[in-house]
């Protein structure tokens, strides 16, 4: 086994107990009364996903902590952007608790007034002394805040890194690639057409691009939007990293890169076709897994290089909130706090094996010893300047604005004119943001 | 006449509530059925029209507006409607004019005799039964360069560089109609080898005798003879190419950059991702009345032949 990572090493799952382990009671505070809101019956909307499938299983330890009985409603992420905006139109108190994505969620749920502000619990005797926000990576928080105000609590970190192909780099005698003008010089030189190996693959499809491009246009100096929350597409910095985008994967891409999904990228990688690739931090469990990866022990992680304007990754987490229609906001707040203590976050990282937000959970030896070390150190090193919600522009029409983005990402890989293809977009996106 | 005139009394002593009992019976026995398909298809109907006059959020912090005819006017100046409304019709141009001669072509050469024919024929099923979702990601990675077979196949025969099928905005259509051709031909192809069996023999018989050519028989008697056959085949694939959308997600999601977008796809996208139900519903009803076109048309087509 020395060498090599089963995939569940790589996910970082301790075995013993896993999904199934109750977590231990969250509080050992003296005087924080769990049973205030007891016999309360909450209704939580929330989407498939690890950590809600986990949440599922501590209902019954929850309802005898709290006796605070929770219905869990787990539907899938299309279905609840559906069903979830109806009940809290029509039906006040239908919903007591959600599970939302602030970077596709906040735009629309802010300016419908759907978010219950949680800062008021949070500094309030409604909140065990122990569940301790300053323990969250403060970027993170910031994932969940609107205007300055905590509206859900994250619940694992998100990034995208560079992973390289560790026997490909050596090969060549090419360094890792710190910053943007050595990715570049890198994948240039490890490009091998004819030994089918391109030098660095990303995604290629425009809608799914946006989030790839994300870091090249950060490291340029780029927003996606200004201060008034107005598109800023056809800034010269914009301009610049769309650019580099376009030049890097034609120049050291895979030939059919236009197009590209994450489907198709990511085996690239793992079959030994791409010397570098920028996707998610969780794509390292592909990669570390023997049964399909043909480079377990040649992937390396590093931090996403640098560019004019530093390095910055995107940062994303899901997490639950509580609905601002509830009629038992307060007992929702008990049971969400319950899910998210220190205990819970240690109890769900065994079972989902999803990096957690907590800054002591994640560092303890429980996630440190269980996934690569170059992952940990990339992801410490990117945490910090990393960009909240930065997967996409924070708009109500996510989809439409990314498929408008995404057309510019597809011109420059096709060689068009970076700018007339950042100004095109800008002028789209303008348009759909006016209705 | 003796008869005659007994039934013309017989008539004459029917009293009128059993005549009017007897006109309304055939009426009542088809009420369920009729309520049936009214709740099922009138009313969607109905209410699509009715969503189709409103602006309408599906992500709801606004309540519908009514716009009137808006959401169509807005359509016309919708690069993205028009070009996928004539990507579709270009799909459906090349599905049909590929899939209807390759079944013909396949189902003719059934119908001889020959060593494994009936496993041949079973095979024919396989691309049909199988998910096209599924079949769908097959396909992206035989067709991916460094990963796929196709590739390889075309080296073999001398082809180093063939297109980049699905990046190429040129190709992705063609090489998407191939791949639902490859899914549904077999389809004709069964149609077309139950209409060649059920022929009747004896004009064969009598065209040989007379001295026709394999090509003359095809062609003034096989060929006339499946017409009405043939034009079931194409509706059936008319309407599945005019309202394709499972492959095109799955292979393409519409990219590059919308070029292989069909209408389907479209409204999908405006409707349920875009959150914009009541410009959907607007292109759902374009759609809706050009299938209903294109299927009145054909009907028209067989009753004439």
């Amino acid at each position: 086994m020395a060498g090599t990572y089963t995939r569940r090493d790589a996910l970082g799952l301790i075995a013993a107990g896993g999904a199934a382990a109750a977590l231990t009671r969250p509080s050992r505070a003296a005087g924080f009364d769990w049973k205030r809101f007891s016999g309360a019956e909450l209704h939580f909307m929330v989407s498939v996903h690890p950590w809600t499938d986990w949440a599922q299983k501590q209902l019954p330890a929850l309802t005898e902590a709290t006796g605070i009985k929770v219905n869990w409603e787990i539907i899938y992420e299309d279905q609840l952007r559906q069903k979830l905006p109806l009940l809290l139109r029509s039906d006040p108190g239908a919903v007591d608790g959600f599970f939302t994505l602030p970077s596709w969620d906040m735009a629309a749920f802010s300016r419908a007034g759907w978010y219950e502000p949680l800062d008021k619990y949070i500094r309030s005797d409604l909140t065990a002394p122990d569940w301790n926000p300053g323990d969250f990576f403060p970027n993170i928080l910031k994932t969940h805040q609107s205007n300055g105000e905590q509206i859900g609590v994250p619940i694992t970190i998100e990034l995208q890194t560079l992973y390289y192909n560790k026997a490909m780099l050596a090969a060549k005698h090419v360094e890792v690639p710190q910053t943007l003008d050595a990715l570049m010089a890198a994948a240039k030189a490890l490009n091998d057409p004819g030994g089918n190996v391109a030098g660095f693959v990303t995604r290629g499809d425009g809608v799914q691009a946006v989030y790839t491009l994300a870091p090249f246009v950060f490291a340029h100096g780029a927003h996606w939007l200004d201060d008034k929350g107005q598109p800023e597409l056809a800034s010269p910095a914009f301009v610049d990293g769309l650019r580099y985008y376009g030049e890097i994967l034609r120049a050291a891409g895979p030939s059919n890169i236009v197009g590209m999904q994450w489907k198709t990228t990511y085996p690239l990688f793992q079959q030994g076709h791409a010397a570098m690739f920028t996707d998610a931090t969780n794509f390292i469990a592909f990669f570390k897994d023997p049964s399909q990866s043909r480079i377990v022990d040649e992937v390396g992680v590093a931090p996403l290089p640098a560019g004019p304007a530093g390095a910055h990754s995107t940062l994303i987490s899901w997490g639950p909130a509580i609905a601002a229609s509830s009629k038992k906001k307060d007992a929702t707040w008990t049971a969400i706090q319950y899910l998210t203590s220190k205990a819970a976050a240690e109890s769900a990282l065994q079972a989902t094996h999803m990096p957690p937000s907590r800054q002591s959970v994640y560092n303890s030896e429980l996630y440190t010893q269980a996934v690569p070390a170059d992952l940990v150190a990339a992801t410490k090193a990117e945490i910090g300047n990393a960009v909240p919600n930065g997967a996409n522009p924070v708009v109500i029409p996510v989809p439409e604005v990314r498929a408008a983005i995404g057309t510019a990402i597809v011109a420059v890989l096709q060689g068009k004119d970076a700018r007339q293809a950042a100004e095109t977009a800008q002028q789209e996106v303008v348009r759909i943001l006016r209705g | 006449m003796v008869a005659l005139a007994t039934r013309r009394a017989d008539a004459a002593a029917v009293p009128r509530r059993r005549k009017w009992r007897r006109d309304w019976t055939p009426d009542l026995l088809l009420a369920p059925a009729l309520i049936a398909v009214a709740a099922v298809m009138g009313f969607p109907l109905v209410y699509l029209v009715y969503m189709s006059l409103h602006k309408w959020a599906l992500i709801g912090y606004a309540a519908p507006e009514f716009v009137g005819v808006a959401n169509f006017t807005a359509l016309l100046d919708d690069d993205r409607f028009t070009g996928s409304l004539w990507r579709t019709l270009y799909f459906t141009a090349l599905g049909l004019v590929t899939n209807l001669p390759a079944g013909l072509g396949i189902a003719l050469l059934l119908n001889r005799e020959f060593f494994g024919r009936s496993v041949l024929r079973a095979l024919l099923i396989f691309p049909m039964v199988a998910t096209p979702v599924a079949m769908g990601l097959v396909w992206v990675v035989m067709l991916d360069p460094s990963l796929g077979i196709v590739r390889y196949l075309f080296g073999l025969v001398g082809i180093a560089n063939p297109p980049l099928w699905l990046s190429d905005t040129d190709w992705v259509v063609p090489t998407l109609v191939a791949v639902d051709g490859w899914m549904w031909t077999p389809m004709v192809a069964l149609i077309c080898s139950a209409g060649l069996a059920s022929l009747p023999t004896e004009p064969f018989e009598a065209a040989i005798v007379d001295g026709a050519s394999a090509w003359q028989r095809f062609r003034y008697l096989t060929l006339p003879l499946l017409m009405p056959i043939l034009l079931v085949a194409a509706m059936l694939r008319l309407m599945d190419l005019l309202k394709v959308i499972d492959i095109v997600y799955v292979m393409t999601g519409g990219g590059p950059a919308h070029a292989s977008e069909t209408i389907n796809l479209y409204n999908y996208l405006v409707a349920l991702s875009y959150g914009k139900i009541g410009y959907g519903a607007a292109v759902a009803l374009v759609l809706f009345a050009l299938v209903l076109a294109a299927t009145l048309g054909l009907v028209r087509l067989r009753s004439a032949s």
